[in-house]
């Protein structure tokens, strides 16, 4: 029951939250310009970061905000929350 | 005799906005409505007739109404946001109101929140978005009873009466 | 009255006017308010307690702690529970309990035959027996289940209340020993919040079994002094008979609470976050291998003396002690002044502390050094023990007694901190493990950091109080550490095992799972040599032990058969619980009602007072899926309504449909951009149907969404689906496009829908008032208007969920009752039905309209569906577009959905069943597809099914076969919209 640190709300626990992957894995900009192989890498290899990494939230039981987490996924360390664009 | 020291109570029905914008639209309707709203989540602020008005993040709102003129308000509101990016929605049916009392109250809430409810850091005057059991809900101390009004979806009505029922343990 | 012959005449802290009556295998003894129910039976002189777990051998109390193995009870009566802790239970008048282990009885128990054949059950049993054949797995299963059980599950509910309760604090002390009670002291008195929690009955720890001095008096009069203050104070917790069993994240432990402050409530689960937390766990006394070091009678030598001090119960009454360390010097001191006759101490070293062994002797106490045992007389009753000297000159020695007192040295319980994410490392020391650096707040102290002087732990359990405190931002004056009894360092040499007088005898390492050295060197023989796997292929420390005596034994046995050290064997990984969890305390005060939310809409009262049979199959809503008349069975309820709503009219409750609020300039874009379809030309007070992707092209939700005002859209989305699909559609707003000015407002609860269909419809809404005007010409199929029905505030759209004529009448919440009794009323002229959800299910499988999770499943696409007329070909990205894109250039064979039409008009093919081609003979190209759902349609007169098929499009025409675990049935493919394929009825 990891204890995240909402910048709205303030820490809160796990179950509070749903987890929306990791931060690198953007969508790309023009889907039209990927190929095939490209895309299929995008939409199904996911990245399972050890260590270090950055992740969407959302805050489900709370403010409903997506927020960005720092977390080791070595051992669940976590590190103060940013706020993203749109945020502040 | 068994069960905490505590009572539960439905209020009665209460309007609601719900209200999102940047910061000139907080600024603009705290002067519509005489009542500042505050910057940050966890915070609340009250006027001398009844209203309330809670932050849930830094652009979203919850305004509670207890004289049943939600409309007007609204309608206000909106005259004076036109041209703003904003959203004001009534949400008036999308809450309903449960008073926890007793000196146990925080007792039989501690079953159901995962926040801290100490008094040392939840007051009278605190209020929190939270978890509660399998739902959420707005939470704010009203008073050192202590009193705590928990504030649910409509649809979770009879399953947080009864939920704090059972916390409460009574026959 | 008499007192048994082993309880010691005033002595202890039993109530000796209280006394207890309680039954144990059958038998009714007596004890005293204060005694565990161990204690009692020891006093009451009964050495066996239980069988062991794989060769049923006798066994009797070992510890007088939660690491016991062997009294391990099932309670009887109110109180029915399996797998209690004897030596943890508090006696109570009238406790009624078992061994858990033993049929019939634990005197002669037919398990015990396979003492016999117990080269059959060596390590890895289990892997090797249930490798081959198969078929004979059910076999082994229950023969084994019924010798190697632990406990029956109650056939009855638990009595008494189980609740959980969230806690915070500033700082948490698990332990309230002699360093845990300090630390809670120096942390309370700064003000802090604090929790202090302990797993006995009272506050004290080891010291509630000694007679140490703490500044010139007795040590429980120093704890009762700090109890008091600590009590005292408003913002300090304590917790007694309260185990903390799993320490997680952030700091976040849980302790399970036994007899909590509320008498009504039986155990209490606390889930705690704490700012700063200290280990005070103390440590526990580990046993050493020799040959049946099993036999009841075989005890703990610090259990042995506990019982004599605090309990006032001797475990025997002449008593031989084995050690390897001083430790134990004091507790032989200890059985004799309590009256137990102390023969001889078998020290495994050379030579002892001097000031020990000169108090020994001054109490006519033998001592043999480097020495050990090597037999052990007595297999339901310890009678005499044999001694022989290390080096094997002289000649072995035979010593009678009924109490052997075991000490190969002491284990710090680092199970929290290992849990907690710390690293154990070895120390020579004490040659055991200590916890290595820390690695969340926390700080261990005391025994639990291999600091087994009093002094020590009083004077570290002070300083960790107080740093905790200070790292909460409490401050206050240093407390002085008060003066204690002197005690001898342990000085001990690693023992885990000694000779075996004959390579038959079995010598215990972890009693609990009956592991003995002889199944460590046998697994390290069979090539496993890492700690985790001789864990598994042995089970040793599995189970209720969790390697709380076992461990650092079979650790040290592993690292002499592997030529290495113990340090760089390592522990295995220590796991959640420390000590068993009742499901009582898992499951809380939440059940019945309450397991799982029931949402109600205003209507749900209704259904539940009018025959709607609900259904409760983990849906939120409970919706009810018919509406029974008195009598009428499931089918016929199902029929009828069906029938109603083609012929006549249907009134069905909407209202669990999510409903999101989309507003702001740039929501056509966004909608748009989540849709497949266009939305531009879309006109205030029309709405249109809208079908919505994930990224990878399958179906995510499908529903209608409204257009308000000019930048106002109210979408609606599946019932169960509302949180997933805001969760999704905010995530594209935060992620993807924080440029679109876009707000999305949850408003599921606000509005009750509730929809007449039917194609008398139209005279039912006009019967019940309406201020508009609802001719086909005026409010066209997809038109969306406010006015007022029944004199209620509504918003009336022409949708449709059944392919029929239908107004869908949304209201506020609080008037959705109102409104409904208003149609009911105003259509009884018409016979208005109301309808449920199997029947609404029914009625769009006539129509084929698809289902998310059915025929919208993970493999199909949007054509597949045959729903590719929602694909916008004239507008830009949208979420699933590249997905969907790729499918086609691939190509290939595609799960296309049609419908089917069974042969026999009585066979309802069932929902998952697969369809095979008859006409071929490759293997491969057999199985087809599957049936997505299927029904009588009462409207139709026969069976119809939806499926999935393989190119099924292509195939409409061919007959196939469904495959049903009782028959096989044909049936021919066909379009799938079995009803008004033209939807002439919808547009009326």
């Amino acid at each position: 029951m990891i204890y995240i640190d909402c910048p709205h709300c303030g820490e809160r626990n796990e179950d509070e939250f749903v987890y929306g992957g990791d931060v690198a894995h953007r969508r790309p900009e023009d889907p039209a310009a990927l190929s095939d192989a490209q895309w299929c890498n995008y939409i199904y290899t996911v990245p399972n970061t050890k260590g270090w990494a950055e992740e969407h939230w959302w805050h489900m039981r709370g403010c409903q905000r997506w927020i960005t987490v720092h977390r080791n996924s070595v051992n669940n360390e976590l590190q103060s929350v940013l706020r993203e664009k749109g945020n502040d | 005799m068994a069960g905490y020291d505590a009572t539960v109570k439905i209020l009665p029905h209460s309007g609601f906005l719900d209200l999102r914008g940047n910061a000139v639209v907080r600024q603009i309707c705290s002067d519509v409505l005489g009542l500042s709203l505050p910057a940050a989540a966890n915070q609340l602020k009250t006027a001398t007739d009844g209203r309330i008005v809670y932050c849930i993040s830094n652009d979203h709102w919850i305004l509670q109404i207890v004289d049943g003129r939600q409309n007007d308000v609204l309608r206000t509101l909106e005259q004076a946001a036109v041209g703003l990016s904003h959203s004001f929605v009534d949400v008036s049916d999308m809450y309903i109101q449960i008073r926890l009392s007793g000196p146990e109250s925080q007792e039989v809430l501690s079953q159901a929140v995962s926040i801290d409810i100490h008094p040392r850091v939840f007051p009278p005057g605190a209020t929190a978005r939270a978890g509660f059991a399998e739902t959420t809900a707005q939470l704010h101390c009203v008073d050192d009873a202590p009193t705590f009004i928990v504030t649910v979806y409509s649809s979770y009505r009879q399953y947080a009466i009864d939920l704090l029922n059972t916390a409460i343990g009574a026959a | 009255m008499t007192e048994s012959l082993f309880r010691i005449a005033s002595a202890g802290r039993v109530d000796r006017t209280k006394k207890l009556t309680f039954t144990f295998n059958g038998r009714t003894y007596s004890g005293y308010a204060g005694d565990t129910l161990a204690s009692a039976l020891l006093a009451n002189g009964v050495s066996i307690v239980g069988r062991s777990f794989k060769y049923h051998r006798p066994r009797g109390i070992m510890s007088a702690g939660p690491e016991e193995t062997n009294a391990i009870v099932q309670l009887l009566g109110d109180f029915d529970e399996p797998n209690v802790v004897a030596t943890m239970l508090p006696l109570f008048e009238g406790l009624e309990a078992r061994s858990v282990n033993a049929r019939p009885t634990v005197e002669f128990d037919l398990g015990a035959i396979k003492n016999l054949f117990h080269r059959f059950i060596p390590a890895g049993f289990y892997y090797k027996t249930f490798m081959w054949p198969a078929d004979r797995w059910d076999w082994y299963g229950s023969a084994i289940r019924r010798v190697a059980g632990w406990g029956t599950a109650p056939a009855t509910p638990a009595g008494g209340r189980y609740e959980h309760r969230y806690h915070h604090c500033d700082v948490l002390i698990v332990g309230a020993g002699p360093a845990g009670l300090a630390a809670a002291l120096a942390a309370g008195r700064t003000g802090a919040r604090v929790l202090l929690v302990d797993n006995q009955v009272e506050p004290g720890g080891s010291l509630l079994g000694t007679n140490l001095v703490i500044d010139g008096t007795a040590a429980l009069q120093w704890i009762a002094g700090i109890t008091a203050e600590l009590d005292a104070m408003p913002d300090v917790v304590r917790l007694s008979e309260a185990s903390a069993t799993g320490y997680y994240d952030q700091n976040f432990l849980t302790v399970v609470e036994n007899r909590p402050d509320k008498h009504w409530v039986r155990e209490r689960l606390w889930k705690i976050r704490a700012k700063q937390v200290v280990l005070a766990t103390g440590a526990i006394e580990r046993p050493i291998a020799f040959a049946d070091n099993d036999r009841p009678g075989v005890m703990l030598a610090a259990a042995a003396s506990n019982y004599c001090v605090r309990y006032g119960v001797m475990p025997g009454h002449t008593a031989v002690i084995f050690t390897n360390n001083n430790g134990s010097y004091q507790h032989a001191i200890d059985l004799v002044r309590s009256g137990v006759a102390v023969a001889t101490i078998i020290d495994l070293r050379a030579q002892a502390d001097p000031e020990l062994s000169a108090a020994a002797h001054a109490e006519g106490i033998e001592i043999l050094h480097s020495s050990h045992i090597s037999k052990v007389y007595g297999s339901r009753k310890l009678r005499a023990v044999e001694v022989v000297a290390k080096t094997g000159v002289a000649a072995a020695r035979r010593i009678r007694c009924d109490l052997l007192a075991v000490s190969g040295g002491w284990n710090p319980t680092i199970h929290l901190f290992s849990q907690s994410g710390g690293k154990p490392i070895y120390d020579t020391d004490i040659a055991s493990f200590v916890p290595g650096a820390t690695v969340q707040n926390q700080l261990s102290v005391g025994a639990c950091k291999g600091s087994f002087q009093l002094s020590r732990c009083i004077g570290d359990g002070l300083v960790a109080g107080a740093r905790s405190a200070a790292a909460c931002g409490f401050d206050s004056d240093d407390i002085a550490a008060p003066a204690c009894t002197a005690e001898a360092s342990l000085d001990i040499i690693p023992a885990w095992e000694v000779p075996l007088p004959k390579p038959s005898g079995l010598a215990f390492l972890d009693f609990n799972n009956d592991v003995t050295t002889k199944d460590i060197r046998l697994a390290v023989r069979e090539g496993y040599r890492s700690v985790e796997l001789v864990k598994r292929y042995t089970t040793a420390g599995m189970g209720i032990d969790q390697g709380k005596s076992g461990n650092v034994n079979i650790i040290g046995l592993l690292a002499e058969i592997t030529d290495t050290k113990p340090g760089t064997v390592g522990t295995t990984t220590y796991r959640p619980a420390y000590s068993p969890i009742s499901f009582g305390a898992m499951a809380g005060a939440d059940n019945g009602h309450s397991i799982i939310p029931w949402r109600r809409t205003p209507i749900t009262d209704w259904f539940v007072d009018n025959g709607g049979r609900l259904d409760e199959t983990g849906a939120l809503f409970r919706r009810p899926l018919y509406i029974a008349h008195a009598g009428e069975s499931a089918s016929d309820a199902i029929n009828r309504e069906a029938l109603a709503v083609r012929n006549g009219v249907g009134i069905y409750d909407g209202t669990p449909l999510g409903k999101i609020s989309v507003k702001g300039p740039d929501a056509v874009t966004f909608l748009n951009r989540v849709y497949t379809n266009a939305w531009d030309k879309l006109p205030v007070g029309r709405c249109k149907f809208g079908y919505m992707l994930h990224d990878d092209g399958r179906l995510l939700d499908d529903g209608v969404t409204f257009r308000l005002t000019d930048d106002h859209y109210l979408m609606s989305t599946g019932s169960g689906v509302a949180a997933v699909v805001l969760k999704h559609l905010e995530k594209l707003l935060h992620c993807d496009w924080p440029d679109l000015d876009v707000y999305l407002t949850p408003v599921s609860d606000q509005w009750a829908v509730i929809c007449v269909c039917g194609p008398l419809a139209r005279d039912v809404v006009r019967a019940a008032g309406i201020d508009i005007n609802v001719d086909p010409e005026s409010f066209r199929f997809l038109d969306t208007r406010y006015c007022k029905v029944a004199g209620i505030d509504a918003r009336v759209s022409r949708v449709t969920y059944t392919g029929e004529l239908s107004f869908e009448v949304v209201v506020a919440t609080r008037h959705g009752r109102n409104c409904w009794q208003a149609l009911l009323a105003a259509g009884e002229a018409f016979d208005i039905t109301p309808v449920g959800s199997d029947t609404s299910m029914l009625l769009r499988t006539e129509k084929a309209f698809i289902a998310a999770g059915l025929e919208g499943d993970g493999h199909a696409n949007i054509y597949d569906v045959g729903m590719g007329w929602v694909v916008s070909k004239n507008k830009g990205d949208f979420i699933g577009k590249r997905s969907t894109e790729r499918d086609l250039s691939v190509g290939g064979p595609r799960p296309e959905v049609v419908g089917l039409l069974p042969d026999d008009t009585e066979f309802v093919p069932p929902k998952g069943s697969p369809i095979i081609n008859t006409n071929t003979d490759d293997d491969a190209q057999k199985m087809i597809g599957m049936v997505t759902i299927g029904f009588h349609s009462p409207n139709l007169q026969r069976s119809i099914a939806l499926a999935q098929i393989r190119d099924g499009r292509s195939r409409i025409g061919e007959t196939i076969s469904v495959f049903t675990k009782q028959q096989i049935k044909t049936a021919k493919i066909c379009e799938p919209v079995f009803f008004d394929p033209d939807g002439e009825r919808m547009r009326n």
